[in-house]
């Protein structure tokens, strides 16, 4: 396949590329040749060829699937035939953490390697344990658990196995999300006693609320460009929806709006879009939009109920 | 510039099929890397210990290396991005060669082992749901947001401890659920709060606390799922049930 630019002012080919390949990765090359367009007038590296891993019905179960960052060619990573919950990828790609029902009675955060479906088990506390994310690094998972008797947030070091416990209050503390440096941590919180998002340095010291418009904030996701924190929040008359807040807490968009019920959001790579699943009459489905709240798209069509997803890091 | 460029993307396929030359770009043939582990014995995942058979009853104790810097430097497209070349003047454009995707994605295929789990899974469920209606034992019902008990609620509870403490060998467990609305994540923690106020509530009845085992769905296994405030009632719960050894 050969792609060219053309310079519509002169109509003078000003660039191109032949990719070679069998018909089986067409679909490849072009978002080869649209990554290398966006890389080569932007100086950043295009979203062509990420991907978004989610969670969806399989029988009665809730698999996880990998498919591409535009909906297409969805393959399930998982057959435990139970409960896997709230993906999210390693910074390189190769793995996803995630929660799995153990024989329907505990949780485990396990870990799954794409390429050979290898699995380890990296958290197995008493009570919950759920929202993992890697840091920035991939030297540390992030995550919740109860085993203290209410959830609070632990991280994990990766090398040496050590958990480390971050916050202590009697509230639920959960969903952890690393900002890009590493340094800080936002996380939902409900020691005031309804959910709101907050903000802490990585060791658990400087807690400060980030959230304070509305009764319910949570699900925090710190933009990879580390300018917005995207999470759910509750609008009257109770729907929830996509807001994004800015790390001071100086700046504040609704982004979608509707009266689906919006759950989960996760940035692409280059800080532009937003995917997430909304809930309407009783289905679910994975969307994505722009943080401007334009250019909402729906990415999957099958089954009725596509949730949790997490959008790859770029390549 | 960037404004008065437009795209073409002429589509001229050509068939690989016993082609020799080898990849010249990127790192290569991602396709080939997953048949050579296939070849070399790597594991499929319904081949696993911690997939197959129990599920998950076999965890490695050894942790993969996450930290970016164990990234292989062979990984397919690992070369990042080329970029294309200027073609005025008659040039032909640089070629490259591609194979898989960029990610690649073992094939997970429900094995005889996942359907054995499944199986075990809903006879287990069925063996609990018929041991606690059996028992008679009654669920506690929910406000909006809310893991307070109600009075409603104090009363089946009432009924419920009778019950176990009457079987001294009965095994329960209280299931927190949540309704549609609010975050996955924040549910689950809404549904454990749930079962532990309905378990800690049996405790202050008089159950051992050691027969009480707490989990939570938050909304992930519903009861029902119409957008009605009935249905949203029915799925705020703890559910009470005998549980199968």
């Amino acid at each position: 396949m050969d792609g060219f630019v053309y310079d519509s002012g002169s109509d003078e080919v000003v660039g191109g590329k032949r990719y070679v390949g069998s018909t089986s990765v067409v679909r490849l090359m072009a978002h080869r040749f649209a990554d290398e367009l966006v890389f080569r007038y932007t100086g950043e590296p295009g979203i062509a060829r990420t991907k978004i891993v989610y969670v969806a019905e399989h029988g009665n179960a809730r698999e996880l699937f990998v498919m591409d960052y535009d909906g297409y060619e969805p393959k399930q990573i998982t057959a435990d035939g139970f409960l896997n919950l709230m993906p999210r990828w390693s910074p390189d790609r190769r793995f996803i953490v995630f929660t799995a029902y153990r024989s329907r009675n505990t949780q485990d955060i396990d870990i799954l390697e794409l390429a050979t479906g290898k699995r380890w088990t990296l958290v197995s506390m008493a009570g919950l344990n759920i929202t993992p994310a890697l840091s920035p690094d991939g030297n540390f998972l992030a995550f919740a658990s109860s085993q203290d008797g209410n959830s609070e947030i632990y991280k994990l070091d990766t090398r040496t196995k050590t958990p480390q416990r971050l916050t202590v209050n009697r509230g639920g503390d959960l969903s952890p999300t690393w900002s890009p440096t590493g340094r800080e941590i936002a996380f939902t919180s409900d020691r005031g006693g309804a959910p709101q998002v907050f903000i802490m340095s990585a060791d658990g010291s400087n807690v400060r609320r980030l959230t304070y418009e509305g009764d319910y904030n949570a699900a925090p996701a710190w933009s990879p460009r580390g300018n917005w924190i995207a999470y759910v929040c509750r609008t009257a008359p109770r729907l929830y929806k996509i807001c994004i807040v800015s790390p001071d807490g100086q700046k504040r968009v609704q982004v979608t709006t509707g009266p689906g019920i919006d759950d989960s959001p996760s940035w692409s790579p280059d800080g532009r879009h937003i995917t997430f699943s909304a809930t309407v009459d009783g289905k679910s489905h994975i969307y994505m939009v722009d943080t401007d709240g334009k250019g909402l798209e729906r990415i999957t069509f099958g089954g009725t109920h596509n949730s949790s997803p997490s959008w790859s890091p770029a390549l | 510039m960037t404004m008065g460029l437009t795209v073409a993307v002429g589509v001229l396929l050509v068939v690989q099929g016993g082609c020799s030359k080898k990849s010249i770009q990127s790192g290569g043939d991602a396709q080939s890397t997953e048949r050579d582990m296939a070849k070399s014995g790597g594991p499929a995942p319904s081949a696993m210990g911690s997939t197959g058979g129990g599920g998950f009853d076999a965890p490695s104790t050894t942790f993969p290396d996450l930290s970016l810097s164990s990234k292989p430097q062979d990984e397919p497209e690992s070369g990042g991005l080329r970029g294309f070349d200027s073609v005025s003047g008659g040039k032909a454009p640089s070629e490259e060669r591609l194979g898989g995707g960029g990610t690649m994605l073992a094939k997970v295929e429900p094995s005889e082992s996942t359907a054995r789990q499944i199986e075990d899974i809903r006879r287990e469920q069925a063996k609990e749901q018929a041991a606690s209606a059996e028992a008679g034992l009654r669920d506690v019902y929910f406000g909006y947001d809310s893991w307070t008990i109600t009075e409603e609620g104090r009363q089946s509870l009432t009924q419920d401890a009778q019950w176990i403490k009457a079987n001294a060998g009965a095994l329960v467990k209280i299931e927190g659920h949540c309704d549609e609305r609010g975050t996955l994540a924040y549910n689950l923690v809404l549904g454990e709060k749930r079962a532990k106020a309905v378990r800690n509530y049996l405790v202050e009845l008089g159950v051992g606390a050691n027969r009480l085992a707490v989990v939570s769905y938050g909304k992930e296994r519903p009861f029902c799922n119409e957008r009605t405030e009935s249905c949203y009632q029915q799925n705020r719960r703890g559910h009470v049930v005998v549980r199968s050894k």
